[in-house]
């Protein structure tokens, strides 16, 4: 454990003692095992792949659904600005709390396919206005082109759109779509018969599903993914688009083989600005930021919350990430008990703290020691979401921070549990809920999530600070087994920060987010093992974006599903 | 908006010269026969079929009716069906037969939709295991409008974590592609009206052009199958399903009435309120309308979602519906909510009250509109005294004045209710209005073989 706590975090340090939970925590069974042999050969890899772990079977190959984030980006990279403003995809269905794994799931209804043709007709409309991008990638084309333009536009757009260099008989079948689309034009226009070839293009499935299927790979026994797959895989993992046309040049001129290539790339990838982006909306959906302008509260109990301070909230969490991550590319785990927050005047009088004086823009502050607050978990964002309109939710709050902090599994509830609560009359919340733990059948669940939310009673649930709740003086000391034991949420963000499945969870959560992957016990082994390379780096996300990338994770997968 | 919304034809017209086609459609008489009892090809006039769904169930003594059989009254939380009523039957005291080994909450419920037990998925995820009866009816009418299926839903909230699977992300699913898809609702009524009617805005014909897109994606589709397993094949076969009822649409002939103006409500928030009632209303009309033009006859409408965080702010209720209803029955907040979800199925049922058919009926003479929850005490998720009303008067088929159907009295105990005999023999008595000959609805322990006939006429 001491391992991860010198890793440029300056706060991490004194969590040992207050979590004895944490300790040989029996959540991270492949520590043990598998602690001294991927260590080294993380860091010494030259031109051979990662080892595959112990234990670990890739998941299932098959085809997921783009997102309508990586839908839309895909058309800017291909066809501009004002095709991916025009662009009306469907919207995601998210499982497991992450569109990408519902995309890899489930299939679609019946009038998705129109929606879909909808959306081809409004980006194509967007195209042919303003063609100025597609004529980057396609210079011929121009109003009184040539019919032998379609093939052309077929064999490059349609290359970017696929992910792979398209057979003949596909450039021809797409050219012929254009050509009757020119023909259908009472004045011949070259521009009209583009447009529905770009719509042909658009609703193609080989467009809408991503492919990772693979081929045998005699070493491990699993499927490798071909160039073209991994090639797409990295792309929107790292950039959130479709693989431009040189990583398409380069994958199927087999230069991601190379392990050490693969790595160079990533690493550029990494560095390149569009890196931030796509991680930025990783972490919206992973830290439910998205939607924090509607967050339903009640209008008389906190007038103060608008559209604009969810924004705000949104924006404060980013800022954090963004610090640590790219500022400082310092410990990950310091979302959890960091010490500093960012706030803009507004954000200010919320926390009741001194206003930096800075009107809209947003300042790095320390929070105010006697609010015991720490990261994520004490900001705005966290503490309104998993909140109820009226009050506060400690197991919401508890929940989400078993499931998608820690990637614990909560079991729903025993059917025959009977819940009639009292009214809360002369009590806290805290103590409401209580009556939960003294129930057997409720305690199975509650006991895992109510202790931890009742760590962040000190806040409302627009996140304001408080000292009574229902007139009543707050208690935030806790204990739950296998997290540990503390007395405030400054501490409970400490022992989060050094619980050795914090890491492991954020891998898991790009998993779900980005890969569109369920973890299961055969994918555990390689979660684990990453989960050490994450340590060594000090916690660095850039260096765990490209170690994931090269890990056998990323690059294998199991028969298609 | 509506321009917007148009664009695309707008544009086309430009580029075809000016071509358009202004024709305005003829009248809905020209549907009928001269004698004004038969479509004019013959056909029997249209019988319509709807879901309902409300959430996180009921308030049982509140809600369902103190007298029994043709005398009954109105309960407090049936009041607002007070302009209806003769047209309304109350089924009470049924059993959900989901086997307790699958009870997860709430999503067990769902087989009240369908009479089949969910699949668990792990956690608070389930998937249904078979189609729901609206489905089940749109497959008895396959090819007699131009449109299948319509599935709208009001609020737009969701479950802030946990719930997942199809039957949290939709109540409608059908046999698609060799697999149980479920058939997300849409949620803006401007986008409902753009699946109802947006096809048949008169505009430069390029359905060749669209149809032979559509072959070339089934081509595409084909090569894509190849490489795949079984479940990803079954997904690239629902999709040629969705396929094939697009190309069914573009080639059908424009229906015969006018089309409904573009309703102005979007469901958008304002200040962090839904627009529930406006929507519900222009989501019904909108149904309504599609239903009288005849461009469908099956519909799927569902309130809010099971543990969804809907807060009824038109009625002050301050608090996530689903949170009043772990207060336990004596909420009042929970109570109002149960009456508020049922006064906006009486504004869909008066809307159809209001709405003339064809032959001079109305269209709730000629509906059947199932209706039903998740569970009926909601703090407990009981499935037992599954809560069901039937409406509409199905072309003559349902009884008028409906009935209030039960079972056995309420033992009185909110969390662990009492309920006899199978809810899905209702489910079997809507079938048969359209398919006299079906035998059963559902499977495993939920199968009916045995119809309510004491809600048929």
């Amino acid at each position: 454990m001491a391992l991860g706590c010198g890793g440029g975090s300056a706060n991490a340090g004194d969590t040992d003692t207050d979590s004895a939970g944490t300790d040989g925590s029996d959540s991270s069974p492949g520590t043990d095992a598998t602690g001294t042999d991927s260590d080294t050969d993380g860091e010494t890899d030259s031109d051979t792949d990662d080892p595959t772990p112990e234990g670990f079977v890739p998941p299932p190959g098959g085809m997921r659904k783009l997102t309508t984030r990586e839908y839309i980006s895909s058309v800017e990279l291909m066809l501009g600005d004002a095709a991916a403003t025009a662009a009306i995809p469907p919207d995601d269905i998210a499982q497991e709390g992450f569109d990408a794994v519902g995309a890899a799931i489930l299939a679609l209804p019946a009038d998705t396919i129109e929606l879909y043709e909808r959306s081809a007709t409004a980006v194509a409309d967007a195209v042919v206005t303003d063609p100025s991008t597609i004529q980057g990638y396609v210079p011929c084309v121009e109003e009184g082109a040539n019919a032998a333009c379609y093939r052309e536009v077929a064999t490059t757009i349609g290359r970017l759109a696929y992910r792979r260099t398209l057979s003949q008989d596909e450039i021809e079948a797409l050219a012929a779509i254009g050509a009757a689309g020119q023909q259908w034009a009472d004045d011949g226009s070259f521009m009209t018969g583009l447009r529905y070839q770009l719509m042909g293009i658009l609703q193609a499935p080989s467009f809408l599903y991503i492919q990772e299927v693979g081929e045998v790979d005699d070493d491990t026994g699993f499927r490798r993914l071909t160039g073209t797959e991994l090639a797409t895989r990295v792309s929107f993992f790292l950039t959130g688009h479709t693989p431009t046309l040189e990583l398409l040049d380069a994958a199927e001129s087999g230069a991601l083989d190379d392990p050490d290539e693969l790595r160079t790339m990533a690493e550029a990838m990494v560095a390149n600005p569009e890196a931030r982006t796509a991680l930025e909306s990783f972490f919206a959906e992973a830290y439910r930021l998205r939607s924090l302008a509607e967050a339903p509260k009640n209008a008389e109990l906190f007038p103060n919350f608008t559209p604009e301070l969810g924004e705000m909230m949104k924006n404060e969490t980013l800022l954090l990430l963004y610090d640590i991550v790219w500022d400082r590319d310092a410990d990950f785990r310091e979302l959890f008990n960091a010490r500093h927050t960012y706030v803009n005047d507004q954000l200010a009088e919320l926390y009741g703290i001194d206003s930096p004086g800075s009107g809209e823009l947003y300042t790095r502050v320390d929070w105010p020691a006697n609010q015991r607050r720490a990261g994520y978990t004490s900001q705005a964002s966290f503490l309104t979401w998993q909140s109820g309109p009226r009050r506060n939710s400690p197991t919401k709050r508890g929940l989400y921070i078993q499931e998608r902090i820690l990637c614990n599994e909560i079991p729903p509830p025993d059917p025959s549990v009977e819940l009639d609560l009292p009214d809360g009359e002369g009590l806290t919340l805290k103590e409401l809920l209580e009556m939960h733990l003294e129930n057997p059948g409720c305690a199975s669940c509650h006991g895992l999530t109510d202790p931890l939310g009742f760590a962040f009673e000190n806040y409302d649930a627009v996140g304001a600070f408080r000292t009574e709740d229902n007139g009543l003086p707050i208690e935030t000391d806790g204990e739950v087994a296998g997290i540990g034991m503390w007395t405030d949420a400054e501490q409970l963000g400490d022992i989060l920060a050094a619980d050795p499945r914090t890491g492991d969870c954020l891998i898991e959560n790009f998993m779900r987010g980005s890969l569109g992957q369920t973890p299961t016990d055969d994918t555990h082994p390689a979660v684990v093992d990453l989960g050490l390379e994450f340590a060594d780096s000090g916690y660095s996300v850039q260096s765990l974006l490209v170690d994931m990338v090269a890990h056998p994770l990323f690059r294998l997968v199991d028969e298609p599903k | 908006m509506r321009n917007f919304k148009l664009s695309r034809r707008r544009m086309l017209r430009g580029m075809a010269g000016g071509a358009s086609i202004a024709v305005g459609l003829p009248l809905l008489e020209a549907m009928m026969n001269t004698h004004g009892d038969a479509l004019a090809g013959g056909d029997a006039l249209p019988l319509r079929f709807m879901t309902w769904y409300w959430a996180d169930g009921i308030v049982i003594d509140r809600w369902e009716p103190e007298q029994v059989g043709d005398d009954w009254q109105l309960s407090e939380q049936l009041a607002p069906l007070a302009n209806v009523k003769d047209h309304v039957s109350v089924v009470s005291g049924m059993a959900n037969r989901t086997p307790g080994n699958l009870l997860v909450t709430h999503h067990e419920g769902m087989a009240g939709l369908s009479g089949h037990p969910l699949v668990q998925a792990g956690g608070f995820n389930t998937n249904a295991s078979g189609p729901t009866i609206d489905q089940v009816i749109a497959d008895t009418l396959e090819g007699t409008t131009p449109i299948r299926a319509a599935h709208v839903r009001v609020s737009k909230r969701q479950s802030t974590d946990g719930d997942g699977g199809t039957n949290y992300i939709a109540m409608s699913h059908r046999e698609q592609g060799g697999g149980i898809v479920a058939q997300t609702p849409q949620v803006d009524p401007q986008e409902v009206w753009q699946l109802l009617f947006g096809e048949f805005v008169p505009a430069p014909d390029d359905s060749d052009l669209r149809v032979s897109i559509l072959d070339y994606v089934r081509e595409d589709a084909n090569a894509l199958k190849s490489n795949l397993g079984t479940t990803d094949k079954q997904r690239v076969d629902a999709h040629l399903e969705g396929v094939y009822e697009l190309e069914q649409k573009i080639l059908a002939t424009p229906p015969s009435c006018d089309l409904p103006d573009l309703p102005t409500e979007t469901n958008t928030d304002t200040g962090g309120v839904e627009p529930i009632s406006s929507t519900n209303e222009a989501m019904a009309r909108l149904i309504a309308y599609a239903f009288v033009c005849d461009i469908t006859r099956v519909a799927s409408f569902q309130l809010k979602r099971f543990v969804s965080a809907t807060v009824f702010d038109e009625i002050d209720a301050g608090e996530i519906h689903h949170n009043a209803s772990h207060q336990g029955p004596g909420s009042a907040t929970y109570q109002a909510g149960i009456t508020y979800q049922m006064q906006k199925f009486a504004d869909l049922l008066e809307i159809f009250a209001e709405t003339e058919d064809l032959n001079g009926d109305t269209l709730l003479d000629t509906s059947i509109i199932y209706a039903t929850s998740d569970c009926s005490t909601g703090a407990s998720h009981s499935v037992q005294r599954q809560p069901i009303l039937v409406a509409g008067g199905g072309r003559g088929y349902l009884r008028h004045p409906g009935i209030h159907y039960q079972t056995t009295p309420f033992n009185g105990n909110h969390n662990n209710p009492n309920g006899e005999e199978n809810m899905s023999d209702v489910l079997l008595a809507c079938l048969q209005a359209f398919d006299p000959t079906a035998e059963s609805v559902g499977s495993g322990a939920l199968e009916s073989t045995t119809p309510l006939t004491d809600i048929v006429a």
